[in-house]
C-alpha cells in the first residue's frame, strides 16, 4: 500500500518507531508528554518576558490547526481508508454490508492508520480517535471482537479515554486479521 | 502550477513555525492529500502565528 510505504519511509527519516513490539517500559515512556527544545523565537520571547503572550498566540494557532487537521483528516479517511471510514459515523459513511467487508483492505487500513498516528501530535490525536469511539458500529465491533480483552472496551468507553488505547486496539485487531485468527466475515456476522 | 507555488510557500512556513518536529512531519505527510483550499487555510494560519510572534518581538525591541 503506497500510503503505508510512504509513512514507513518517513518514519525512518524522522527516527520514529512503528511500535509493533513495544515493551511495557517503552509504552510508559511514550506516554510521557513529549518535550522538545524550544526554538530560537520562543526562547527569545521567553527571555524578553513575553512568554505568556507568545503562548497565547501559539494556543490560538494550535486551535486553528486542529480545525484544519479535522477537515484534512476527513478527506484522508475517505481516500486512504475507505473501508475503515465506513465503520465510523462520518458524513462519508455509507453503511456496512456483509458484501463490502473484506479482511484484507480492513487489515491494510488498520495497519496504515496506526502507522500514520505516529506523526500526529498528542493534542490532535483525539481528532482521529473520537469518530471511532463515538461510532456505535465501531464500538460494537470492538465489543464483539473475539480475542479482545474486556479491559480495552472498558477503557475506550470512559469519557476521558486515552487515545493511545484506541491505537492499541486497532493494532491488536490488525494482528488478529493478519494471523487469520479473525476474519472480516466472521466478525461482521457477530455484529450485524 | 499555482498549487506548487502555494505548497512551496506552505513548506517554508512549516519550517519557520514554532510547532514541534513531530507536527511538522505530520503536515509534510499530509500536504499531498490536501487540496488548494486547505493548503491556503493552513498557510494563512501559520502566517498569522508568525506575524503575531514577530509583532511581539518588534514591540519588545522598540521598548528597549
Amino acid at each position: 500500500m503506497e500510503f503505508l510505504d510512504m509513512a514507513k519511509k518517513a518514519a525512518g527519516y524522522f527516527g520514529l518507531d512503528f511500535g509493533g513490539n513495544k515493551s511495557e517500559k517503552a509504552k510508559e515512556e511514550s506516554k510521557k508528554p513529549e518535550k522538545e527544545e524550544e526554538g530560537f523565537i520562543m526562547r527569545t520571547l521567553r527571555r524578553l518576558g513575553l512568554a505568556k503572550d507568545a503562548e497565547k498566540v501559539q494556543e490560538k494557532a494550535e486551535k486553528e490547526r486542529a480545525g484544519i487537521f479535522g477537515e484534512v483528516w476527513e478527506s484522508v479517511l475517505a481516500r486512504q481508508f475507505p473501508t475503515l471510514s465506513k465503520l465510523m459515523d462520518l458524513a462519508s459513511a455509507t453503511g456496512v454490508t456483509k458484501k463490502d467487508v473484506q479482511s484484507i483492505p480492513l487489515m491494510n487500513e488498520f495497519e496504515s492508520i496506526t502507522a500514520f498516528t505516529l506523526f500526529i501530535p498528542d493534542f490532535l490525536l483525539k481528532k482521529v480517535t473520537d469518530p471511532m469511539v463515538k461510532s456505535t458500529l465501531f464500538m460494537s465491533i470492538v465489543e464483539h471482537w473475539p480475542l479482545l480483552d474486556e479491559k480495552w472496551v472498558k477503557e475506550l468507553k470512559k469519557p476521558n479515554y486515552d487515545p493511545d488505547d484506541v491505537i492499541s486496539v486497532l493494532r491488536i485487531m490488525a494482528q488478529d486479521l493478519v494471523s487469520g485468527k479473525v476474519t472480516g466475515e466472521k466478525m461482521m456476522a457477530c455484529v450485524m | 502550477m499555482a498549487k506548487d507555488k502555494m505548497t512551496n510557500e506552505l513548506l517554508s512556513l512549516i519550517q519557520l513555525s514554532t510547532m514541534e518536529d513531530k507536527e511538522k512531519a505530520m503536515w509534510m505527510m499530509l500536504i499531498p492529500q490536501m487540496d488548494e483550499r486547505q493548503i491556503a487555510k493552513l498557510a494563512d494560519s501559520l502566517k498569522r502565528e508568525t506575524e503575531a510572534l514577530n509583532g511581539l518581538l518588534l514591540r519588545a525591541m522598540k521598548s528597549k
